[in-house]
């Protein structure tokens, strides 16, 4: 135990020296407030770029679409209170039974103030309640029940011990939702073949930094405002024309499809100075902008549609749109005012029975979920909410599943995970964590209907979206769960189109966590990792009776794992000693061909690369195997590059290792238009011929 | 999220934010500078902090790098010197005794011991927020916090 005397030593020692170092007056709230009003109310302001960098530009467009309501300065104070005590909201959260959910929650509505302002709407809005009365997990009948949720949360939160509720930071590893691959689609329209963005589910499009339809190229810059136009030229590139977001919006992705570009982005309107000196803030909303771009030197904008909360994805699936937004700003004080604290879409406040509740009868944000049919961009088809925890979301081809983490904060980490009993980490803290839960509710979607269609509770916690995959009806789970002490085990679940319980298998490789999932069809593949990477091949063919078929030691892990042709399964991670420190970014090959005796069959190590753009997210991948292209950006240290591998004899081949010449935050992205592949760094491209990947051109925008 | 709710978030973390800084850079007025650029690009770049509830690891992911961007371009210290710009805590004999001991330190071994102390943050947590394996982050902290706590052991209880 000397190793824990020694950090507790060196803590105590910095700490009690720290109290006589406390911040200056410049880093104090107060200064840093007025700081950001002035750089927020500044048109203009350039901010040196370590996360996100963008210039404000002078609003010269038609005023932005705003919301009516003035939201008083009271709501900045229960939001922060929310925000940053309130996530520990589920702490409070123990015992809830496994299995499905019918309603736990249905408290009689209070009877509303007569006062109330705009009692005529209200009555309305409940009354439609009824139309949506056979949901089979619990919506809201009055709005009265929303705000009993969001109150019984922020209570439980003052309530509660203190967690620091609050996990790897938001771009980590285990943050974002993944994808399934791509198999090099062509275009009705054009005779070249073209790589499309690298999705979680076939079919199912999804937005991105980057795209082309394989006559143009379309990059949104770093500014986080403008989309470029691109002729790709055979190699040769040059701008077409820009779009520019109208209003003080924050673009984050777009979709292309035909002549119509959607772009997704977050409106965070500037603060108004109230005589008082105070300023107010109207919470953001979510903007998705159809642009018409068949004359790319003249983009038009035809219809836009806007919902409360901040954008979080997007998804696109037979001719429909839908739109996910996370709203958190909320204000409970106004009883008689819903819009105060329920979504809204177009600015109208959402139905209270489209609004789904929590089980455990605790929420602190929305899912926004809204339809729109591409035909007709401006006009929503129809629209949900769910009231919970932050979570994401995982798409397939017949169902949206929204999951979430409860009992815990979605990112939060409790403090003992992954440390060893001889470790020095501050695990006195952990010993009373609340039970890690994941709370998956499942909605069909067809032609662009969104209908609530059953809810599960699952223990554990899943590492992205790849770890649920739906498959002939039945929905398959892998997570990793923790005890009270923060030891960890993993399990698989295998539930029906209701999300009951099937069969299960439990206690798997106790003391690791899951890294990575991928599921093809009958069979499963996910890695644990502690030290040794077992990389686990279950066989999912009877849904009563999962069973592991095969588990393959390896030193290393994989972070991301993606199909490659016949019998072939490509990983990318990182190779470690048997230690299990890590020494390098790794790509494997396993045979899967028989997955009761899979192998790694071939293994390339890019000494000293400890970071590639896939760990975080799927997009960064370019993974094509009819060509053979491996395409992904890696941090080597030295800033940015870019390298292709190839696979043939049983053995990887570097084909390309380029520096990117990416200033900017937006991660690379690799694209092939025919026998081009570009690479994208924000505004820097460049174009290389395939095969030899010789450079052929660059471009700067 | 708006400036106040920023603020609010910030306030709830400010002091040991700075003081990560200050024991990673050793110099006040550099963790002062580091603190200052980290905050305005966390708030310009906001838009990419999907989930509030991650504000904290977020504000210290970004001020560990912006640490670690400016440890690199510092030109490298004798180890023997206190060339710090820290005023003397409440115990002289300590503050020296640290302020030699986290000298001696490099710099990212450094950076992992004050996002621990003052992060409370696990090797899984630190791994994540600088692109590091965990099982790295861990034999380096201990490594690290053995040879400070050698060289505390002469002036502290």
């Amino acid at each position: 135990m000397s190793t824990q005397n020694d950090f507790e030593k060196v803590a105590a020692a910095l700490r009690a020296d720290a109290e006589s170092h406390p911040a200056p007056a410049s880093l104090e709230p107060e200064a840093i407030a007025k700081r950001l009003s002035t750089e927020a109310a500044e048109t203009g302001a350039a901010v040196s770029p370590e996360t996100a960098a963008f210039t404000v530009v002078p609003k010269d467009g038609p005023a932005p679409r705003r919301t009516s309501r003035r939201w008083p300065v009271a709501v900045a104070a229960s939001v922060a209170l929310l925000a940053g005590v309130g996530v520990v909201a589920a702490v409070a959260l123990n015992g809830a039974p496994f299995g499905p959910f019918n309603t736990g929650f249905d408290p009689a509505p209070d009877a509303l103030p007569q006062n109330d302002l705009n009692a005529a709407d209200l009555s309305a809005l409940e009354d439609a309640a009824d139309a949506t009365a056979e949901d089979p997990f619990a919506t809201a009948q009055s709005y009265e029940e929303i705000r009993a949720c969001l109150v019984a949360s922020q209570e439980a939160a003052t309530q509660a011990s203190t967690f620091m509720a609050d996990g790897a930071a938001a771009n980590s590893a285990r943050a974002e939702i993944a994808a399934t691959e791509m198999e090099g689609l062509s275009s009705a329209k054009s005779a070249t073949s073209f790589t499309d963005t690298n999705v979680r589910t076939d079919g199912v499009g999804e937005a991105d930094s980057v795209k082309t339809d394989g006559n143009r190229l379309y990059v949104m810059q770093d500014d986080a405002r403008t989309i470029t136009i691109v002729d790709p030229g055979d190699g040769h590139m040059s701008e077409l024309g820009t779009i520019a977001m109208e209003g003080d919006a924050q673009l984050s992705e777009f979709y292309l499809e035909g002549s119509r570009l959607l772009a997704f982005c977050t409106v965070y309107p500037e603060g108004k100075e109230q005589p008082d000196g105070t300023f107010t803030f109207e919470p953001p909303h979510t903007r998705m902008d159809t642009y018409d771009v068949s004359d790319p030197a003249n983009p038009t904008r035809i219809a836009s549609i806007s919902q409360s909360g901040s954008y979080r994805t997007a998804r696109v699936a037979d001719g429909y749109a839908y739109l996910f937004s996370d709203q958190w700003e909320m204000d409970t004080e106004s009883r008689e005012n819903p819009a105060a604290y329920t979504p809204t879409v177009d600015g109208e406040v959402m139905k209270c029975g489209n609004i789904y509740l929590p089980p455990d009868g605790m929420g602190n944000s929305y899912l926004v979920i809204t339809s729109v049919k591409l035909d007709d961009p401006g006009t929503v088809v129809d629209q949900k909410a769910i009231l919970g925890q932050s979570g994401d979301v995982y798409m397939s081809g017949e169902n949206i599943f929204a999951y979430e983490t409860t009992g815990q904060h979605y990112n939060f980490v409790p403090l003992a995970r992954m440390e060893t009993a001889e470790d020095d980490a501050t695990s006195d803290e952990a010993s009373n964590g609340p039970t890690v839960e994941t709370c998956i509710r499942k909605f069909t979607f067809k032609d662009g209907k969104l209908q609530g269609d059953a809810q599960v509770k699952l223990a554990g916690m899943v590492d992205d979206s790849f770890s649920l995959d739906e498959f002939d009806g039945h929905l398959r789970v892998v997570t990793t769960v923790y005890d009270a002490d923060g030891n960890t085990e993993n399990a698989l679940y295998v539930l029906n189109d209701q999300l009951e319980e099937t069969g299960r298998i439990d206690n798997i490789a106790p003391g690791e966590q899951v890294y990575s999932a991928r599921f093809l069809g009958e069979t499963g593949y996910f890695v644990t990792f502690k030290q040794v990477d077992p990389l686990f091949s279950v066989d999912l063919s009877d849904p009563a009776n999962p069973r592991i078929i095969g588990e393959l030691k390896i030193p290393g892990f994989s972070e991301y794992l993606h199909p490659y042709g016949d019998g072939l399964l490509l990983g990318i991670g990182m190779s470690a000693d048997d230690a299990g420190a890590t020494d390098g970014l790794k790509l494997s090959m396993f045979d899967v061909s028989d997955p009761t005796n899979v192998t790694e069959v071939a293994t390339s190590v890019l000494d000293q690369v400890y970071y590639s753009d896939v760990f975080t997210s799927y997009k960064a991948a370019l993974i094509e195997p009819e060509t053979d292209i491996i395409g992904f950006a890696i941090d080597g240290g030295d800033g940015p590059e870019y390298c292709v591998f190839g696979y043939n004899n049983d053995a990887f081949d570097q084909k390309m290792r380029e520096h990117v010449n990416n200033t900017g935050w937006l991660s690379t992205r690799g694209v092939r238009i025919g026998d081009v592949l570009y690479v994208i760094g924000s505004n820097a491209l460049e174009s290389h011929r395939i095969g030899s990947y010789e450079k052929i051109d660059d471009l700067l925008i | 999220m708006n400036v106040n709710e920023f603020t609010e978030h910030y306030r709830l973390i400010y002091q040991d934010l700075y003081r990560f800084a200050l024991y990673t850079m050793r110099n006040a007025h550099d963790a002062e500078d580091a603190v200052s650029e980290a905050v305005m690009a966390a708030f310009a770049g906001r838009a990419n902090l999907r989930d509030n509830g991650a504000f904290k690891s977020w504000m210290f992911s970004i001020t560990a790098n912006v640490c670690r961007k400016r440890l690199r371009k510092r030109p490298p210290e004798p180890v023997e010197e206190v060339p710090d710009t820290m005023a003397p805590g409440a115990d002289p004999a300590v503050s020296m005794a640290l302020s030699q001991a986290l000298g001696s330190l490099t710099d990212e071994d450094r950076l992992i011991v004050a996002l621990s102390v003052f992060g409370g943050y696990t090797s899984a947590e630190i791994g994540a927020m600088t692109n590091m394996n965990a099982a790295t982050v861990r034999s380096r902290r201990k490594r690290a916090c053995e040879k400070l706590a050698k060289q505390l052991e002469g002036v502290t209880k």
